[in-house]
């Protein structure tokens, strides 16, 4: 298959970034763990905002972020450059979220803990919970619905969440999903048509 | 109005293209009201929660990012002080501070081995002992049922002797009345 190959479709930093890139590799695999720095300070924001995304809980959107660069650093000398350093950064990051959601699975969830509790969404201290002020109506209707199409995606499967995600809301191409996931452009799209589907129907009341 | 209403295949297709790239827009939803009505709904619920997700990401404050870095850098450096350490010491003292460490989990290790190795001799020795005395009396079974059967078939023999030796060839076929 193709598309196993790790970074294929991939983006390609420009070659000067890739360069660089791959200096500062070899300084943090030859011992200098400061030189690791430049790749947290660089995409830090980009994992989190894909790991927030798919936990939507920003605690533990945090905790994973800096798991994904400790696992990175960890393997860092297994990493063999075919790739986008980004688009290990992801494979990782899903990864994470994955093995964190079977752990967590009986555990209560921050979600049903929020309906439990009536707020409709505690997964954000209230100063970070983004509401349209517009009016009472409106934002309780833009709560309803951030509420419902998070239990819409909570119910795919974490490969196929993963892959909308990535598409969706992070504007990946079909090529680089496939990359970050290790899966073939075509296994993408057939879980991008299910999961709209899924989501669509699960979404079929909001009117 | 031209052709049919989108289905609802279509209506995600629209909101959630599983290509890369847009897809021109079919003539029906350009002109129909209700159909592009069915594509807004689904697309501005999306947008409402892409949006939000995408302003709680900005709103971040720098120092949360920083904080971020410091403690994935932390963490980084504990490990790598760690390694250097692990590497710098002798096998022995590594084996008895890894047990100081975490007595538990090494005696937990210690005491699974040793119960697997109990269990695998229990169960050998288990296996063997019973068999013996059950193949013996098998065997003294089967002995006695085949000597028993070899000594019905002598008696036959010699009863067939003895008649053929005692009695006329024709005597023991011919009834008495003849």
């Amino acid at each position: 298959m193709a598309n196993d190959l790790p970074g294929e479709g991939a983006p390609a930093p420009e070659p000067g970034i890739r360069e660089r890139e791959k200096e500062l590799l070899d300084r943090v695999r030859g011992g200098e763990t400061d030189a690791f720095e430049h790749f947290v300070k660089t995409y830090q924001r980009k994992v989190f905002r894909l790991v927030y995304t798919l936990v939507r809980n920003a605690a533990d959107a945090d905790a994973l972020t800096q798991d994904v660069f400790v696992k990175a650093w960890r393997a860092v000398a297994d990493f063999k450059g075919e790739a986008a350093f980004e688009t290990w950064l992801n494979r990782i990051a899903v990864n994470a979220v994955r093995d964190a959601a079977r752990r967590r699975r009986p555990v209560v969830s921050f979600a049903e803990l929020a309906d439990a509790e009536g707020t409709g969404g505690a997964e954000l201290p209230p100063s970070m919970e983004p509401v349209d002020a517009t009016t009472p109506e409106r934002e309780a209707r833009s709560r309803q619905i951030r509420r419902r199409i998070r239990e819409a995606l909570d119910a795919l499967s974490p490969r196929q969440k993963a892959i909308f995600v990535m598409k969706h809301y992070e504007d990946r191409t079909v090529a680089e999903i496939g990359a970050a996931i290790g899966v073939d452009d075509g296994t993408v799209k057939s879980h991008l048509f299910r999961a709209a589907r899924k989501l669509r129907q699960k979404l079929e009341d909001l009117r | 109005m031209s052709g049919r209403h989108l289905t609802e295949d279509e209506v995600v297709n629209r909101v959630f293209p599983a290509q890369d790239g847009t897809a021109p827009i079919p003539i029906h939803q350009a002109v129909c009201p209700e159909c592009q009505e069915r594509v807004a709904r689904l697309r501005e619920a999306f947008l409402l929660d892409r949006g939000a997700l995408t302003g709680v990401v900005e709103s971040l404050p720098p120092e949360f990012w920083t904080a971020q870095r410091k403690a994935v850098m932390g963490r980084v450096s504990e490990l790598a002080a760690l390694e250097a350490e692990e590497k710098a010491t002798p096998f022995p003292t590594r084996l008895t501070r890894s047990v100081l460490q975490r007595p538990a989990l090494a005696f937990g290790s210690l005491a699974a081995a040793l119960t697997l190795v109990a269990g695998l001799t229990v169960l050998r020795g288990g296996d063997d002992r019973p068999a013996e005395p059950e193949q013996t009396v098998a065997v003294a079974e089967g002995t006695a049922a085949l000597s028993a059967a070899d000594s019905a078939d002598d008696e036959l023999l010699r009863a067939v002797d003895v008649a053929l030796t005692t009695e006329s060839p024709y005597e023991t076929v011919l009834p008495e009345a003849m």
